[in-house]
């Protein structure tokens, strides 16, 4: 069990919603997107230089987690970074693959490999903010977060850190956004509903007992099959189920795991899309303000799902 | 364009330099260290947009290291091997 500590931007004049006209076709992409300028307030210029947006994204949610973070219980040398991305720095990736192909080998940017890796955002973060735990990236599509906050759970638990600095961090692209809205006219459904966002959001969690947390903490973090695995889901909880990055539709969950059937009280949220494979972060970000206990199940490819119960201080 | 501005306009737009103009940098000052502050990163970077912008190649760090010093020197590098090209091209 584990305190959830701050994170989550409260900064959200930074997210603009704009739209992009679809080549060859007369329909928009909708898009949520992040404005990293405020970063300039946790780190100069200079230490900003070649990070590309992605990154950036990380390091503005880390910053702010930071800020906010108890600084009795935060000693840097003491905290490791946990990264979450589901796709990577996508922006990149394609600008150095382009760069490849339209020069060649010899002349592709090497700036542009150098944060087109996973752990780029990882690296930045631990380096900008001088945080000397281990430095992990997880990337595993919609699990990405849980699987995070797994290792996260684990570091602690074996003492190997006092807190760690966990979060998730994914980017908004031009040939992302063409894949979405395909994906969305395919199933007829509202294209709006598809629309596709990026963002960041971080925590920092430590061994706190429960009383002395500042937001929460996290009572539960499993993954499975819903196909195979009973799905135990608390009374005392209202339920949030996200849809996957790949198959938004809830439907199918809903049927095999007879939640819909529920009738004790429980609210439940059924979000049938997705705003980017590791959106679990801001959900989880979101619940610590509700008033409830969350039960929040964040399903993945095939039949995986997430879950985290999520016990906000307020109550 | 005078070859030193464009090295000077390669330099900001490639190495994601900001808040500084062509003009403020001057043609003797290091690249690396002090002055502009560039990093190992930014040199195998200069390396590549060399060969892109003016289709010089620098080979290994013993052409490297003097003519990465400062704007004079790659200027003089540049201007060096692109002479050697034409003439090359010529015989």
């Amino acid at each position: 069990m584990s305190d959830l500590g701050q994170a989550y931007t409260d900064d959200f004049s930074s997210i603009k919603e704009q739209s992009d006209p679809v080549p060859g076709d007369g329909d928009e992409i909708f898009k949520l997107c992040a404005d990293t300028a405020p970063l300039s307030q946790y780190l100069s210029k200079g230490k900003l230089r070649r990070i590309d947006h992605l990154s950036r994204m990380g390091l503005l949610a880390a910053g702010k987690a930071i800020q906010d973070a108890d600084p009795t219980v935060f000693a840097k040398k003491e905290t490791g970074v946990i990264v979450a991305s589901g796709y990577g720095a996508l922006s990149t990736t394609f600008a150095f693959l382009d760069s490849y192909i339209e020069k060649g080998d010899g002349l592709a940017s090497p700036t542009h490999f150098s944060n087109s890796v996973h752990n780029a955002a990882a690296a930045h973060i631990s380096i900008g903010y001088g945080l000397e735990g281990p430095s992990l990236t997880v990337s595993q599509f919609d699990m990405s977060f849980i699987s995070a906050l797994l290792s996260a759970s684990m570091w602690i638990e074996q003492r190997n850190v006092d807190s760690v600095l966990i979060g998730t961090t994914d980017e908004y692209c031009d040939v992302l956004g063409y894949c979405i809205h395909g994906m969305s006219k395919d199933k007829k459904k509202d294209k709006k509903k598809y629309s596709f966002s990026e963002g960041a959001a971080f925590f920092l969690i430590t061994a706190q007992k429960e009383g002395r947390s500042k937001y929460g903490w996290f009572e539960e973090i499993t993954m499975g099959n819903y196909e195979k695995d009973t799905l135990n889901i608390p009374e005392d909880c209202d339920l949030i189920v996200s849809g996957s990055s790949t198959n938004p539709d809830t439907d199918d969950f809903f049927a095999q795991s007879g939640l819909s059937d529920l009738s004790s009280g429980k609210k439940i949220l059924n979000r049938k899309h997705c705003f980017s494979p590791t959106d679990s972060s801001m959900d989880a970000a979101y619940s610590v303000q509700a008033s409830k206990k969350i039960c929040y199940i964040k399903l993945g490819q095939g039949k995986e799902y997430g879950k985290i119960i999520i016990h906000p201080k307020l109550i | 364009m005078e070859l030193k501005r464009k090295l000077k306009e390669m330099i900001i737009e490639e190495l994601q330099i900001e808040d500084i103009t062509p003009d403020e940098i001057d043609d003797d000052a290091p690249l690396f260290g002090e002055g502009l502050e560039l990093d190992s990163l930014d040199a195998v970077e200069l390396v590549v947009q060399l060969q892109v912008y003016f289709g010089v190649e620098i080979k290994n760090i013993e052409e490297g290291r003097p003519a990465l010093q400062s704007i004079n020197t790659l200027a003089d590098f540049v201007r060096e091997r692109q002479k050697i090209s034409s003439d090359e091209g010529l015989s």
